[in-house]
């Protein structure tokens, strides 16, 4: 079969009145809990999780995730505009120069552009992943279990490197993650580790309950120690102008497209790259953009081409970050983790496998990622009023609704009241990391690769009878080991290159990246 | 929309929904709230913290010395062993860190201001309360009181206003999810 029979078929699964139903409601809740100041997307997916528990067939959950998927991240957009408070990394671009539009009357403008942008990049995106999708995976089939291990490494290096401001610090959030994925019995030799002698431990401690803990409730306790629980200041909504089309004007319109597909260029391949997700093709687009205008456009000032670039970087990324997903198993970003654990409710395995298990799920997915773009469109902009409604929302009730929603979401994943506890828990390790500056997407992405990590290097080692060199004799674990040393010393390189020019150097020596999802 | 909110000793100048644009917001800055008054925390707070990291360190040297087997690559000892061993080096690196920087050396390792912790403290503990009562109690009861006291907590005065949405929001949730999703939430004392 070709791509466009696959992607025929994923369509027709996806045109029932029901499904295209799910993807409004995927779009509408995702957008709805995205808004919320200081919730990014991954900790829209984790509470909204519960929501598909009822499901018998993936296919409607998959189809309402894609909605909830772009939801989330455009919910995110319209905060850092109208509000300046970014609730992931990926948006800080967005909300610098949004935020100053927004703020001298023209919102409307800076939103559609980062809507319409978003649904450009995303829909590009997807196109691309639907052609890279299946070379690739047919490709990873031929992976052993030593390429697996070297594909790991260089994902949790680089994320660990990449982001944050400090690599101690990162390596340290990094085997956190490592160690809460340890917890429970072996799964090749059924020893209990980390347990403490707790029965109650044996099972581990589920993605779920890390990614609500560490994200919603960890913020929550950190929102009450700092006292950020004033409302911040919102931008007013300024009144649609006649002759604009989508809200924004002509000259807004030919300032923005090229911006979109800049971003878009940026934001795909380093989303398909373990690199950390959205943070860095952002921040690129974002200084190429202001590099570009050359004091022509009026960056520091609300340019749009700052919000139409970066966001559609943001948006690209994304749908990139599926492809190692979907054709790996490989979740690059917080985000990619929060979906692996979704993917495991069903008892679905991303990787090599899926698009020959499963290739009627698979092509729906993608086929939902195109429809989730377009309802994102139709849906966002008109809905406008009721987004700047939920920011409106006071700070003390938003963040109990928000605690509570974590809770029932931990709950409901399995009825336990000992969960709840260790959602707290978790919750205050998070508070902890964001007092003292360590990244929160290292112990996710620690979590969920540790596990599958040691099981590839355990399987690699008893093949090769313990030789230790099948990871560099072998071409392929030998080629991405390189890129995994790389990576870790990328951030190095302007103190090293400003040293090699006798420049004397100031401040940090590590390049920071944005913070963490 | 004015609003009785928002009345964290930390807070100042309550100020809601649709504002003109700040004066004093010249620079593009990410909201960081430095308008904010706190209390500095201890500068020793990170070297507290790195002992903190060292110790639990040792305790996951403790814990992979217990499980049973050889040290062996392939063996379920060898990962545990490892992320042991790292952690505790990581967490003397950043320990030294603290302590340089304590004693003026250096540079000073990240450490926020942070005010409001009794908040917190009470916070856990309510929350470790509604933990322990969920199942007896029941959900709604369980959860509206939850909702107020974290609103309370929270830095909310308008008592009423946050029981009124405690109760409907619960109630809400409650038949949306065991009735509407079949997920089973506990009903507890409530005859439903």
């Amino acid at each position: 079969m070709t791509v466009f029979s696959d992607l025929l078929g994923g369509f027709a699964t996806v045109f029932t009145p029901t499904n295209l139903l799910l993807a409004a409601l995927g779009v509408t809740l995702g957008t709805l809990v995205g808004v919320l100041p200081g919730i990014g997307p991954a900790v829209t997916i984790a509470l909204l999780l519960p929501v598909t528990f009822q499901f018998d067939d993936p296919a409607g959950a998959f189809i309402m995730f894609a909605g909830i998927y772009y939801g989330a991240m455009y919910g995110g957009s319209t905060t850092s505009i109208l509000l300046n408070t970014p609730g992931e990394s990926a948006s800080v671009a967005t909300a610098m120069e949004g935020h100053l539009m927004a703020k001298a009357g023209r919102a409307r403008a800076a939103l559609a552009t980062a809507a319409i942008g978003s649904f450009v990049a995303g829909t590009i995106a997807t196109v691309l992943l639907t052609f890279v999708a299946k070379p690739i995976g047919r490709l990873a089939v031929t992976f052993t279990a030593a390429d697996y291990t070297a594909l790991m490494i260089l994902a949790l290096v680089s994320v660990t490197a990449l982001v944050g401001r400090s690599l101690v610090r990162g390596l340290l959030a990094l085997l956190v993650g490592v160690t809460l994925g340890m917890i429970g019995l072996d799964s090749l030799s059924g020893q209990a580790r980390l347990t403490f002698g707790q029965p109650l431990l044996y099972d581990g401690v589920s993605e779920v309950i890390l990614i609500i803990g560490l994200f919603a409730i960890g913020e929550t306790f950190y929102v009450l120690v700092r006292g950020r629980t004033k409302p911040g200041v919102l931008a007013p909504l300024d009144p649609p102008k006649k002759g604009d089309v989508l809200w924004m004007s002509r000259q807004d319109w030919s300032r923005s497209w090229m911006p979109w597909l800049r971003g878009t260029a940026f934001g795909f391949p380093f989303g398909v790259l373990p690199a950390g997700g959205a943070e860095i093709p952002t921040f690129l687009s974002y200084t190429y953009e202001k590099k570009r205008s050359k004091g022509k456009a009026e960056f520091g000032k609300g340019a749009i081409e700052g919000v139409a670039g970066p966001e559609a970087a943001n948006n690209a990324s994304f749908s990139g970050v599926l492809v190692p997903l979907l054709t790996l198993g490989l979740p690059t970003s917080a985000t990619a983790a929060v979906l692996i654990a979704a993917f495991q409710i069903f008892n679905i395995q991303p990787g090599p496998q899926l698009f020959e298990t499963q290739s009627g799920l698979v092509w729906a997915l993608i086929a939902s990622l195109y429809i989730g773009n377009v309802m994102l469109l139709l849906l966002n902009l008109p809905l406008i009023r009721v987004w700047v409604m939920v920011l409106q929302i006071p700070r003390p009730v938003l963040y109990a609704g928000i605690l509570m929603f974590a809770t029932l979401g931990v709950y409901s994943v399995s009825g336990s009241a000992v969960d709840i506890l260790i959602a707290y828990a978790v919750g205050l390790v998070g508070l902890i990391m964001r007092l003292y500056d360590f990244p929160i997407a290292p112990v996710i992405l620690g979590a969920i690769l540790g596990p599958n990590l040691e099981n590839q290097l355990r399987r690699a080692l008893t093949a090769s009878n313990g030789d230790w060199t099948v990871f560099v004799t072998h071409p392929t674990s030998a080629v991405i080991l390189v890129l995994a040393l790389v990576a870790f010393l990328v951030p190095y390189l302007p103190w090293v290159i400003r040293r090699l020019r006798g420049e004397r150097t100031q401040g940090s020596v590590k390049l920071a990246v944005g913070e963490d999802d | 929309m004015s609003d009785p909110d928002n009345s964290l000793p930390a807070s100042s100048g309550a100020r809601e929904g649709v504002a003109a644009p700040s004066p004093v917001d010249t620079d593009h800055g990410v909201d960081m709230e430095s308008d904010t008054p706190v209390v500095a925390s201890s500068p020793a707070a990170p070297a507290v913290l790195g002992v903190v990291i060292v110790a639990i360190g040792a305790l996951l040297i403790w814990q992979a010395w217990r499980i049973p087997g050889s040290l062996a690559p392939q063996g379920p000892r060898f990962l545990p062993a490892v992320v042991a061993v790292a952690w505790t080096l990581l967490g003397v690196a950043y320990l030294v860190g603290a302590v340089a920087a304590l004693a003026g050396r250096r540079h000073q390792p990240a450490g926020e201001r942070f005010d409001n912790l009794l908040r917190v403290v009470i916070l856990l503990v309510v929350l470790v309360a509604y933990a322990y009562a969920i199942d007896p109690v029941g959900y709604l009861i369980s959860t509206a009181v939850l909702f107020g006291l974290c609103a309370a907590l929270l830095g909310s005065r308008n008592h009423v206003r946050d029981a009124v949405i405690a109760v409907v929001l619960t109630a809400a949730t409650y038949f949306l999810f065991s009735r509407g999703m079949n997920i089973y939430l506990p009903p507890g004392l409530l005859p439903l």
